[in-house]
């Protein structure tokens, strides 16, 4: 009996480390499937666009988005589906989506120029400082990692001039190093600033977009507050803090008011 | 027996009625109030003898038969025609009511027998014409016209007619308004009926146009109608639409009744007919049709084409082009023509899309609208004139017109195909149009869409993963610090071993040929003249030796030469330099008086060292 229960116990072991390998070998197969069906879904959603079946080229979309992996070019696409069915607010979502990630691409800029142009409301744009708006255009420039690349070629550059300083022993070389050094220590920083803020700015949310089509924003968070105005679907909004169910916000006019969280869709 | 008799004097009829087209016919109201006069009428086309009539029976014969000739001749073309016309008329009044089988009359024409057709007739129960009452009423007729136009409601009205209830938005229906009189009209004038509030409408009797007169029998009694108004409509709006009530001001002339009208002569009112009497009196009328309610159904959106501009009814659609192969800056013509029923006036083309180098002027239209009793129909036509204004091969596009057909209660989209062209270059001068050397056209934005999507590949990162701030990034900063320092340490360390050597010799190198030369200056005190050269060529041999990194056992004066020019150190210096340790040499070797001389080295070997200095720096 004692034999037959050992013999038992070492096939269960070897079962369970056999189970153990297999698994761990599925679990690659499935990443690496994961993958490739990801190409193929958006090989297939492009196909579907292409056709005019935005419905179906959405869902692809989306099924790539739910294994986690995300793009601007995806986002983009995506709000290019939502313009064609006419889904104004949901476009310009995406559209927002892809800017986050990717801040200056020519035709994410017209596109959503384009269907800003298709929402109800006008809203002035407060003018900006122009130190400013000229900070801003820079570091809209890159994205956030481009500007981390961007930061470690300079902070290497920095070193090599500071290498060159300690060890040269020409007086002129030296004097050269040193200044070049300092340039690029003084890039380095700056490059490494921007990409800090860009990299809060991506992974914080911060603006939102309204789903309901006429929307009143409260002076305060509650219901029974007094009116300030009313906004349309598609109108981006500037989340400032949360309370509750509501959130602050500013409209792009500077405006300030209070909304409830379930009227809009974070970007 | 008698069938058969009946059947061949029908065919003998018939067959004589063809050899010699005699037409003997019988004609009368189909319908008649009881006591109510009227006419019938035998009527042949030869002249004929032994007229016989029907007995009437059920009629009470008031006169008859009265005849009447009538013969035309005509000469046509030399050849001459004689046309006789006889008529045999009875004036009766309807007895009993029920439905009166009037038998045949015969006549004799060129000794053969003819019959008439057989009539029958209706006589309706009771209603009387006119009452006693009504006729005395007469008489201070003009006093109240509102009174009378009820009274004498029943002498005069007016019937719509509608000929469709419940049509589509924009299908065409037609209204008629027809008087019905028994009593002479000397005026009519409509008070409203020109607008139709929801309607588009077109008139469909011309102005001018004399109303045709018929005779109707309404309930038994006589009346003359006549059209007043006939219009098609299109609703322009979906829903129920009222149509008003037609009002006409009618003056209507009634007979005056003569002193003797209370005698039951027949002959007596019958002479009174407003045929015979000579004096009338008019009488203002107000007469109004019933209202029309009209539910207006809209057009179907299932299927609707999206260039489906409002056109209903019937249509088709060609399409013409003068040529299709052409030169630059020529013109075509292009023809669209739709013909059919409906609202042909309110028809549009969808608009054509040309390419943007055929300039194309608006279209000329042209309208061909048939009016008639059934409407609206005809055509339109659109002509545009389109000038290439640069070669190349170029296309018409194809024209869809979509319609909404009422009888198939569904769309229907006409095509005209599309016409390719061939524009070749313009013939220079001969077109009479200059350019200015290169003609360039600013390019024509003709829509706008959104960009399209962002195409494959792309790469596609796992969410939340960014380069800053990761793993990489740090090591990315941190390792070239890292190799910095042990790089800098490592040449450092290396400079110590080898180059620190040469370095200190060079910094020394003046410092040793001082000391030498002091130490020469101690031997030139003593006058130790051996002593002394040998410490001055000394001091050169091995400033030059360390301050230009000559090894001592390459010195030669050949050498010193060659790298001094090397080190760009001038001529002159050199050369004192090398006369400088030459005399050294020769002095150690061959010793004379030498005070003058060692005096003048000593000077000489510190200026050039200084010089050579001065030269380096």
């Amino acid at each position: 009996m004692n034999f037959l229960e050992n013999i038992a116990i070492i096939i269960q072991n070897r079962m369970r480390n056999y189970l153990r390998f297999s698994l761990l070998i599925s679990l690659s197969l499935i990443f690496s499937s994961s993958i490739f069906a990801n190409n193929q879904q958006l090989d297939s959603a492009q196909f579907y666009y292409e056709n005019g079946n935005y419905e179906s080229a959405i869902a692809s979309y989306n099924r790539v988005l739910e294994s986690d992996e995300i793009s601007p070019e995806i986002y983009f696409n995506l709000g290019n589906c939502y313009f064609k069915m006419d889904n104004i607010p949901s476009a310009i979502l995406y559209y927002e989506k892809a800017k986050k990630i990717e801040p200056n691409n020519e035709d994410l800029e017209y596109n959503l120029n384009v269907a800003n142009s298709r929402i109800a409301d006008r809203i002035e744009p407060v003018p900006e400082m122009l130190h400013l708006k000229w900070m801003r255009s820079i570091s809209n420039s890159l994205d956030a990692d481009s500007w981390a690349w961007l930061f470690i070629g300079l902070f290497i550059l920095f070193l090599l001039f500071l290498a060159i300083y300690l060890i040269s022993r020409r007086r002129g070389v030296r004097k050269f190093g040193f200044t070049m050094a300092a340039l690029f220590l003084l890039f380095s920083i700056i490059s490494f600033a921007i990409s800090r803020s860009e990299h809060n700015f991506v992974k914080t949310e911060n603006s939102a977009i309204i789903f309901e089509p006429s929307v009143t924003i409260k002076s305060s968070p509650n219901k029974s507050s007094k009116d300030l105005f009313v906004l349309h679907d598609g109108t981006k909004l500037q989340l400032l803090e949360k309370v509750g169910d509501w959130y602050k916000i500013r409209i792009a006019s500077g405006s300030v008011g209070w909304i409830e969280a379930d009227k809009i869709r974070v970007i | 027996m008698k069938k058969s008799v009946l059947l061949i004097l029908l065919t003998l009829f018939l067959a004589l009625g063809f050899a010699q087209n005699v037409q003997f016919n019988a004609s009368g109201p189909s319908e008649v109030a009881q006591g109510n006069r009227f006419k019938v009428i035998y009527s042949i086309n030869k002249d004929g003898r032994n007229f016989k009539g029907p007995d009437f029976k059920g009629f009470r014969v008031l006169s008859g038969p009265n005849s009447s000739s009538n013969t035309s001749i005509e000469y046509v073309n030399g050849k001459m025609s004689k046309r006789v016309s006889n008529s045999y008329t009875y004036f009766l009044q309807a007895k009993d009511a029920g439905k009166i089988h009037v038998r045949p009359a015969s006549i004799r024409v060129d000794g053969k027998l003819y019959n008439s057709n057989s009539l029958t007739i209706n006589v309706k129960k009771g209603s009387q014409t006119r009452p006693q009452s009504q006729s005395n009423q007469n008489k201070n007729s003009n006093s109240s016209t509102q009174a009378q136009s009820t009274k004498k409601g029943k002498d005069v009205f007016i019937k719509g007619e509608i000929s469709n209830r419940n049509p589509y938005l924009g299908e065409q229906i037609i209204l008629t308004y027809r008087i019905f009189t028994k009593v002479g009209i000397a005026q009519y004038e409509p008070q409203n009926g020109s607008t139709f509030p929801g309607f588009w409408v077109q008139d469909l009797v011309k102005k001018n146009q004399r109303a045709q007169q018929k005779t109707e029998y309404i309930n038994g009694e006589e009346y003359i109608s006549a059209e007043l108004k006939r219009v098609a409509l299109f609703p322009m709006k979906s829903g129920e639409i009222k149509i008003d009530p037609y009002r006409v001001k009618v003056i209507a002339q009634y007979r005056k009744k003569r002193s003797r009208s209370n005698s039951n002569d027949p002959f007596d009112s019958f002479f009174n007919d407003s045929f015979f009497n000579m004096g009338v009196e008019n009488v203002e009328l107000n007469v109004e049709s019933k209202a029309f309610n009209v539910k207006v159904k809209p057009l179907p959106i299932k299927d609707k084409p999206a260039d489906f501009t409002g056109a209903v009814g019937k249509y088709s659609l060609t399409s013409s082009i003068d040529r299709q192969e052409l030169n630059a800056n020529d013109a075509i013509t292009l023809k669209y023509t739709i013909s059919g029923k409906g609202n042909i006036p309110l028809l549009k083309l969808p608009k054509l899309n040309f390419h943007s180098d055929l300039e194309a002027f608006d279209p000329k239209i042209t309208q061909n609208v048939k009016r008639n009793n059934s409407g609206i129909s005809g055509k339109i036509s659109f002509e545009y004139l389109i000038i290439p204004r640069s070669a190349g091969d170029f296309e018409i596009p194809a024209l869809n017109f979509s319609y909404f057909d009422t009888s198939k209660k569904k769309y229907v989209t006409l095509t005209a195909d599309a016409y390719p062209l061939v524009v070749k270059k313009a013939t220079g001068q001969s077109t009479g149009i200059s350019y200015s050397a290169v003609s360039q056209e600013d390019v024509k934005y003709i829509g706008s869409d959104i960009r399209h999507i962002r195409l494959l590949p792309f790469d596609v990162d796992k969410k939340g993963v960014f380069f800053f701030a990761s793993p990489l990034f740090f090591t990315l900063i941190f390792a070239p610090i890292f190799l910095l320092i042990i790089v800098v340490i490592l040449i450092k360390r290396w400079q110590k071993q080898h180059g620190n050597l040469d370095l200190m010799r060079n910094r020394k190198a003046t410092k040793i040929a001082r000391k030498r030369l002091k130490k020469a200056q101690e031997a030139f005190k003593n006058n130790n003249s051996i002593i002394f050269f040998d410490e001055v060529s000394m001091a050169l041999w091995g400033y030059l030796s360390d301050k230009f990194t000559i090894p001592r056992s390459e010195l030669s004066m050949e050498t010193v030469n060659d790298r001094l020019q090397e080190k760009g150190v001038g001529e002159e210096p050199i050369s004192k330099i090398i006369l400088i340790l030459e005399n050294c040499e020769f002095a150690r070797f061959a010793p004379s008086d030498k005070t003058e001389n060692m005096e003048q080295t000593y000077k000489d070997a510190i200026a050039v060292i200084s010089n050579i200095e001065q030269g380096l720096k």
